[in-house]
């Protein structure tokens, strides 16, 4: 038998802090390829600390829904998961190019395979650009369009910029959009000034964050004047200096984040059939009508 | 195809063959034996014996005794999880109650069992097997027309995220599990998956606890692992005694607060003087709101106790006293508008901020620091 496991920050102030993903794991459960699908939070239960006791399976491929690698995936969660043996080392990263590593926990009989963050893996730059695809409600959105990759910055995380570089530079290779920026909260480029980088007139902008809360649904907006209150909302398109500023809202509660999750237990070892194509194809919102077409 | 009744249970076919193909290796479950050897098969039970049966007969005897044969099955036969079927069993008193006895009492009304906030009523279904319904204790008896009926167990996680009042419940074993729902027509592995939603690893941590394996982490290498802004809780314990812990689970553990049975003590040599509680499922460490209140408390406990001099009448003494009860009581809010009588009430709140509190609020006029601070 093999499971799954999300583990995901959780928060004991905000309700809505779990939902993507419980929805991720709803659809991974759906894709049927695992015998065990769970979740586990530092913040709420089962804790990562009881989640592997819960489970039935020997297989456990464990998925951190954040978005970075840094001190909870290098730090917190192996050393509460009981992954005695975890030497950051064996993951070999630059920052972002963590992939997996098979360890027995303290607490178990189980081999869990410890995968790098859903955030850094290749397939987050296809979520971005879903994501700037739901939010524009157009499956080829580009042409014409700037994106702006947002994130906290390096204030508490070098890497934490890194993977928001590494994907904006990949999303730029692909030449589907006329302009793309990776821009900070906390550190220039800022997001304060998001029409200054952009020639285009249309701008699509995606935070990288796992789920919605203060930072994407109070500072982004407010700092980037789509509205002068938050909790009076905002238009999507925006208008600011001229432009107009699709604002995605967190990438994480993009439902194609599940093929990440996915992919990385795939890239670990799990048998994963043909889930990830059936993912991709199911988790589509813009075009949706269009991508059913032979189905 | 159903060959006998008994209290309106079947021994199915499925069932037989499992019990002949099982004879071999041995039968033993809740005083059914059976076994196989050179002189044929043996069933007995607890007040019979039947020795060198053929398969027939064996298959005869079995039909006549559906609930041991049914019961059987149910347990040894499902491929659960050790853990499940401990569980499973406790529920309904397997390991005290003969089989007959346990199985009128599922034909008759079902059995019912408690486990935090949750009744779980255990019924007979179809050939013997079980049938759970699952709700909160208050709502037990009421009909199930009048509540939100659900049988996917995952439905259960939108469920008790709020409490009655609409409030995020960040704690899932808080005593604030909501009402009006219940989980009909579940088997075993769906309760047990609803359990666990419900109430998460409880079931896992009771059983190691009967098994004698409970990895239990005092508060000590709890708050020795912490790192990051939690890493500032271990400065807390300056080998001046564990005070701190008792109020910290007095305030925190208490059955009024969460229903699980704290078993962590300060360490491994150093129980705590508060009562860890009566609940049937274990607490194993401090949990993560006892660490985040914990870092709080560490940081407002560095301070040092200053004398203030303060002008009170008794009475606002005592209710100073009252509002500070209520709220940790979590009674302020019931306290009815116009109960005056009351010193948490909130008219009398009020009076008493504006009589004693100047503009900046502070009570009496004392500020809170030195005038040259």
């Amino acid at each position: 038998m093999q499971a799954l496991v999300i583990v995901a920050h959780g928060s004991h102030l905000n309700p809505d802090a779990s939902t993507p993903t419980y929805e991720h794991a709803d659809t991974v459960r759906a894709a049927g390829v695992f015998d065990e699908v769970r979740t586990a939070f530092w913040k709420e239960e089962p804790s990562f600390r009881e989640v592997l006791r819960t489970l039935e399976s020997e297989e456990v491929y464990v998925v951190p829904l954040f978005i970075s690698e840094g001190y909870f995936t290098e730090q917190v969660i192996p050393r509460e998961l009981r992954l005695d043996d975890w030497d950051v080392a064996e993951w070999d990263s630059d920052g972002t190019s963590a992939t997996h590593s098979t360890l027995e926990a303290g607490d178990v009989e189980k081999t869990v395979h410890y995968c790098g963050p859903v955030g850094t893996h290749d397939a987050m730059s296809d979520v971005i650009v879903r994501r700037a695809e739901t939010v524009t409600d157009d499956p080829d959105v580009g042409e014409g369009f700037g994106l702006a990759v947002v994130g906290h910055g390096t204030e508490r995380n070098e890497n934490s910029a890194k993977a928001i570089e590494y994907h904006a530079e990949r999303i730029g290779e692909m030449g589907r959009f006329d302009e793309v920026k990776a821009l900070f909260m906390d550190e220039d480029p800022e997001i304060d000034d998001v029409t200054d980088f952009f020639e285009s007139d249309d701008i699509v902008v995606v935070p990288l964050f796992v789920a919605d809360g203060y930072h994407t649904q109070e500072d982004i907006p407010e700092d980037m004047g789509l509205t002068d209150d938050y909790r009076t909302g905002w238009e999507t398109p925006a208008e600011v200096d001229g432009h107009r500023i699709w604002y995605a809202g967190a990438v994480g509660t993009e439902a194609l984040t599940a093929d990440v999750i996915i992919e990385r237990a795939a890239d670990a070892g799990a048998d994963v059939g043909n889930a990830i194509e059936e993912i991709r194809r199911r988790t589509r919102v813009a075009g949706a009508d269009g991508a059913s077409v032979g189905d | 195809m159903p060959t006998a009744r008994a209290w309106g249970t079947d021994v199915n076919d499925t069932q037989l063959d499992a019990l002949v193909a099982a004879a071999a290796e041995g039968v033993d479950c809740d005083g059914l034996q059976v076994a196989e050897s050179e002189a044929g098969y043996t069933f007995a039970l607890p007040e019979e014996t039947h020795e060198g049966l053929d398969e027939s007969e064996l298959r005869e005897r079995a039909t006549e005794n559906p609930w041991f044969v049914s019961n059987w099955h149910y347990w040894t036969e499902r491929g659960r999880p050790d853990a499940e079927t401990a569980y499973l069993r406790w529920l309904e008193g397997a390991d005290d109650r003969p089989v007959p006895e346990r199985y009128e009492a599922l034909a008759d009304g079902g059995i019912e069992a408690s486990w935090g906030e949750l009744a779980i009523e255990i019924g007979l279904g179809d050939d013997g097997d079980r049938t759970y319904t699952l709700c909160h204790e208050d709502d037990a008896n009421a009909d199930t027309a009048a509540l939100d009926v659900h049988t996917d167990p995952l439905e259960a996680r939108e469920l008790v995220k709020h409490d009655d009042r609409g409030r995020y419940r960040p704690l899932k074993t808080a005593p604030t599990l909501p009402t009006g729902w219940a989980f009909l027509d579940l088997d075993g592995r769906a309760l047990a998956r609803t359990v666990d939603i419900v109430y998460p690893a409880t079931v896992a941590n009771w059983h190691l606890e009967r098994q004698g394996d409970l990895d239990i982490s005092n508060w000590t290498e709890t708050m020795e692992r912490q790192t990051g802004i939690y890493g500032v809780i271990e400065t807390w314990d300056r080998g001046e005694g564990h005070e701190h812990v008792n109020w910290v689970a007095e305030a925190c553990c208490a059955d009024s607060q969460c229903l699980k049975r704290r078993e962590w003590e300060y360490d491994d040599d150093t129980d705590l003087d508060v009562d860890g509680g009566d609940g049937a499922f274990p607490c194993r460490e401090p949990c993560s709101l006892v660490i985040a209140a914990a870092r709080q408390w560490t940081k407002l406990e560095g301070e040092q106790p200053k004398t203030y001099e303060f002008e009170l009448t008794p009475s606002e003494k005592e209710q100073i006293e009252d509002i500070i009860d209520a709220v940790a009581d979590g009674e302020a809010d019931d306290i009815r508008e116009a109960d005056v009588y009351e010193g948490a009430n909130r008219y009398r709140t009020r009076f008493l901020r504006a009589k004693r509190f100047d503009e900046e609020g502070n009570l009496c006029g004392v500020p809170t620091d030195d005038e040259e601070n």
